[in-house]
C-alpha cells in the first residue's frame, strides 16, 4: 500500500498546518504502523488475499507467494500452477468458495500444498466470499496462515499423549489379563497333576497350559511398555553385558549375517536392570535380522553421549545429561517414514502377520523411559535403520570427566559461512540456531539439487554441513562431490541419525568428518573446528 | 499342614489358591480385601497370609504394614498381576513394608507352594512372639 502526499486532505486535520509539515510526520507514523504490519505477518506467517473477478490476478501479500513458492517480483506468477500444487479436495472446497451463492458466505479451509520444489506445506485460510443479488461473485478477501511446523510439533504432542494413554489402557488390561491367567494356570496345573496317569488327556491339558504361559509373557511385554513392569536396576557396565551375549549372537543371527561390535573402552557405567537391557538388545537384534531376509550388516555400537537442551529437542522430549548408549544397526530395507512415528507403539509391525507381536520395540520403549532414559528410531528405506537406546549415567560415575568437558570454552566462528542441508525442517532449525549463537553466517536448503543451486549463486560459502541421506536425488556423498567441484575449496562436515559404526562401507560411506544426532552444541562447534582447522 | 489366609478381591484367584492349596494339605480362609484380611487375622490366627497388593477398601500393601506392625514373625507373601495404578511397583513396595516375598501373577502352583512351603519353614524356627499387640483397623 503507498500512501501519496497529494491524495490527502490537509483541510480540517487536527495538528496539520496549511503549510503541510504535520503531513510528513503522518506519512511517517503511516509508515511505521505499516511496517509493524509486516513484520506482525511475516512473524506469524500471515499471507492476505484479495480477489475481484474484474481484476487480472488476484492481489497477493507477499508472504502468500511464499508459501506457494511463488516469486512476488515475477510479473507473471503462475497462480494456476499454484492451484494445482494443492490436494485435490482442496481444489474442489476452492472452486465453492468461487461459485455463485447469494449475500457473504465465511469459509475456513486447512491447505495441503505439495510443493515440487520443496516439503509440504499446511496453511489455515479464512475468508469472506461476497456475491450481489444476482448471485454474481464480487470479491473474495481473506487471510492465510502457515501452521505446518504448529502441526508438526501438535503432532508429536499428540503422539506422546496416545503413547501415555495406550500405557495406561495395556497396564490395566495386563493386570485384569494376569488375574485371569492366574486362574487358569493354577488350576490347569492341578489338572495335569490330577492326570499324571493318563498321558494321553494329560496331553490336553499341557498344551493348554503352554498357551496360557505364552499368554503370560505376552502380558509381562505389555507391562514392560506400560513401564510397570518391576525392575532391579544396578550399575552396570554395558560393554561387559554385551560380551556375555557373545553365545547368543551367533544362534540368533544365523550365518548370513555378519555382525560387527564396536564398544567405546571408557564407556560410562549405567544404572538399569540387566537382564532387560538385554532382552532390549535381542529384540533389536532380532528387528535388525528380520529387515535383512537376504543377510547383511548388523552393527551393535556402544558409546558415551552428552546431551544438552538443544540436543535433547531432536530426542523427544530427552532430559539434557549423560547417557550410556547402545545402538543397534541394519543394513535393511529401512522403515518408511509415515511408519516411523507409530513403531514404538503395541501391536504395531512392519513385519509380516504372524511374524511379530508388535511388542518387541514397544517393550523396549517402555524399558528406556522406566529406567529414565530413551529410545530413538532413525531408518531410511533402503539404506537400514538404527535404533538407539539410551541410559542414564550412573550417578556415582558423573565427577571430574564430566565437569572437565564443560570446562572447556565452545570454540566460535570466524565469521566463516555455512550451508546447512537437510530434509527435516525441525532439525534443520535447530541446526541453523546452533550454528547462528556460535557465531556464523547460515544458509539453508532442503534438497540436494536446491542446495547447488545457492552453492552457485553465493561463493561465501565456506562449509556444506549436510545430511547423508536425503530425498531430492542426491544424497550426502553425491551433493558434497559435486559441490566440490563448484567450489574447489569447500569442506565438508556429514551428519545422520544412524549410528557412527554403521557407516562405514558402501553407498554409505562417509568420505570425511561426520557428527551423528543428536549432538549437543559444545560437540558440534568443536567437530567444525576441526573440519575448518585440517 | 499350616492355617493360611488368602486375600484377595478376585473370587475365581481365591478359589484357585483354595484348591492349590487344599491340595498341599493347607487349611484355607479367604478375605475378599484388606479390611477382611485383618479381621480375620485377628479372628482365624492364620500361620501365614497370602494377600493380593490392589484390592478395595484397604490396599494389600496398607494391610501388610498394619499385619507387620503388630506381629512381626507371621510369613506375608504378596502377591499381583501387575498394570492397575503400577502394582507391579507395589510388589517392591510390599516387601519394603514387610512382606517376606513378592510373586508375580500368573505364578505356577510348584512355585507358590515352594515359597509357601520356605516361608513356613522359616517362621517355625523362630519362637512366635509372646503377648502380640492387637491389629489396629
Amino acid at each position: 500500500m503507498v500512501w501519496r502526499q497529494e491524495r490527502l486532505s490537509v483541510e480540517g486535520v487536527d495538528g496539520i498546518d496549511q503549510t503541510g509539515r504535520g503531513i510528513e510526520a503522518l506519512l511517517e507514523t503511516l509508515a511505521e504502523s505499516e511496517q509493524s504490519v509486516k513484520v506482525a505477518d511475516w512473524l506469524a506467517k500471515l499471507g492476505t488475499f484479495n480477489y475481484r473477478p474484474q481484476d487480472a490476478v488476484p492481489q497477493c501479500s507477499p508472504n502468500l507467494y511464499e508459501f506457494f513458492g511463488l516469486d512476488p517480483a515475477d510479473p507473471s506468477p503462475k497462480y494456476m500452477e499454484a492451484l494445482a500444487m494443492l490436494s485435490p479436495a482442496n481444489q474442489v472446497a476452492v472452486a465453492a468458495i468461487l461459485t455463485p451463492a447469494g449475500g457473504r458466505e465465511t469459509f475456513t479451509l486447512r491447505l495441503e500444498i505439495s510443493r515440487p520444489d520443496g516439503p509440504h506445506r499446511i496453511c489455515w485460510a479464512e475468508g469472506r466470499s461476497e456475491f450481489n443479488a444476482a448471485g454474481e461473485l464480487i470479491a473474495v478477501t481473506g487471510v492465510c496462515q502457515d501452521v505446518t511446523e504448529r502441526e508438526a510439533v501438535a503432532a508429536q504432542l499428540q503422539q506422546a499423549q496416545k503413547m501415555e494413554a495406550v500405557g495406561q489402557l495395556t497396564g490395566g488390561l495386563a493386570h485384569d489379563f494376569n488375574n485371569l491367567l492366574a486362574v487358569i494356570v493354577g488350576n490347569l496345573d492341578i489338572i495335569e497333576e490330577v492326570l499324571a496317569d493318563d498321558p494321553v488327556t494329560k496331553e490336553f491339558a499341557s498344551t493348554a497350559l503352554a498357551a496360557a504361559l505364552r499368554g503370560a509373557e505376552l502380558t509381562k511385554q505389555l507391562l514392560a511398555f506400560s513401564r510397570r513392569q518391576p525392575l532391579n536396576p544396578q550399575q552396570l557396565d554395558l560393554n561387559a553385558l554385551l560380551a556375555g551375549m557373545e553365545s547368543m549372537w551367533s544362534r540368533t543371527l544365523g550365518e548370513a549375517i555378519t555382525l560387527r561390535l564396536h564398544q567405546a573402552p571408557d564407556l560410562w557405567a549405567t544404572l538399569a536392570d540387566g537382564s532387560q537391557v538385554e532382552s532390549a538388545v535381542l529384540n533389536l537384534a532380532i528387528n535388525g535380522r528380520d529387515a535383512m531376509p537376504e543377510g547383511g550388516l548388523l552393527t551393535v555400537e556402544t558409546c558415551n553421549v552428552q546431551l544438552d537442551e538443544t540436543s535433547a529437542e531432536l530426542g523427544q522430549h530427552v532430559p539434557a545429561g549423560d547417557y550410556a548408549m547402545i545402538a543397534v544397526s541394519d543394513s535393511g530395507h529401512g522403515i518408511p517414514a509415515e511408519m516411523l512415528a507409530s513403531v514404538f507403539e503395541p501391536f504395531f509391525t512392519t513385519k509380516d502377520v504372524g511374524k511379530g507381536s508388535g511388542l518387541g520395540l514397544s517393550m523396549v520403549y517402555g524399558f528406556a523411559k522406566q529406567s529414565g532414559g530413551h529410545v530413538q528410531i532413525y531408518s531410511e528405506v533402503g539404506v537400514g535403520t538404527t535404533v538407539k537406546l539410551f541410559l542414564p549415567r550412573a550417578k556415582q560415575e558423573t565427577g571430574a570427566a564430566g565437569l572437565m568437558a564443560d570446562s572447556s570454552p565452545t570454540p566460535q566462528s570466524r565469521n566463516e559461512t555455512v550451508l546447512v542441508v537437510e530434509d527435516n525442517p525441525d532439525v534443520r532449525k535447530l541446526a541453523v540456531r546452533q550454528l547462528t549463537e556460535l557465531g556464523y553466517c547460515v544458509l539453508e536448503a532442503e534438497t540436494g539439487p536446491l542446495a547447488l543451486a545457492v552453492l552457485g549463486r553465493r561463493p561465501e560459502i565456506d562449509l556444506l554441513f549436510t545430511d547423508m541421506v536425503m530425498p531430492g536425488g542426491l544424497s550426502g556423498n553425491e551433493l558434497a562431490a559435486l559441490a566440490v567441484k563448484l567450489k574447489p575449496n569447500l569442506k565438508v562436515l556429514y551428519t545422520t541419525g544412524f549410528a557412527e559404526a554403521a557407516t562405514g562401507s558402501g553407498s554409505f560411506e562417509v568420505r570425511g568428518k561426520l557428527i551423528t544426532k543428536p549432538y549437543r552444541k559444545s560437540d558440534f562447534a568443536v567437530k567444525l573446528r576441526e573440519v575448518f582447522d585440517a | 499342614m499350616a492355617r493360611i489366609l488368602v486375600a484377595d478381591d478376585e473370587p475365581l484367584v481365591r478359589q484357585t489358591m483354595r484348591s492349590v492349596l487344599q491340595r498341599a494339605g493347607h487349611e484355607i480362609f479367604e478375605a475378599q480385601d484388606g479390611d477382611e484380611a485383618l479381621a480375620g487375622y485377628r479372628t482365624l490366627d492364620p500361620d501365614l497370609v497370602l494377600i493380593d497388593v490392589i484390592m478395595p477398601n484397604r490396599e494389600g500393601v496398607e494391610t501388610i504394614a498394619a499385619l507387620r506392625k503388630v506381629n512381626r514373625r507371621i510369613p506375608i507373601v504378596a502377591m499381583s498381576g501387575g498394570g492397575k495404578t503400577g502394582s507391579m511397583l507395589f510388589l517392591d513396595l510390599a516387601v519394603r513394608m514387610g512382606a517376606n516375598c513378592a510373586l508375580t501373577k500368573p505364578v505356577r502352583n510348584a512355585e507358590l507352594l515352594q515359597v509357601i512351603n520356605e516361608c513356613l519353614a522359616e517362621a517355625r524356627v523362630v519362637e512366635p512372639e509372646c503377648g502380640e499387640a492387637e491389629v489396629s483397623s
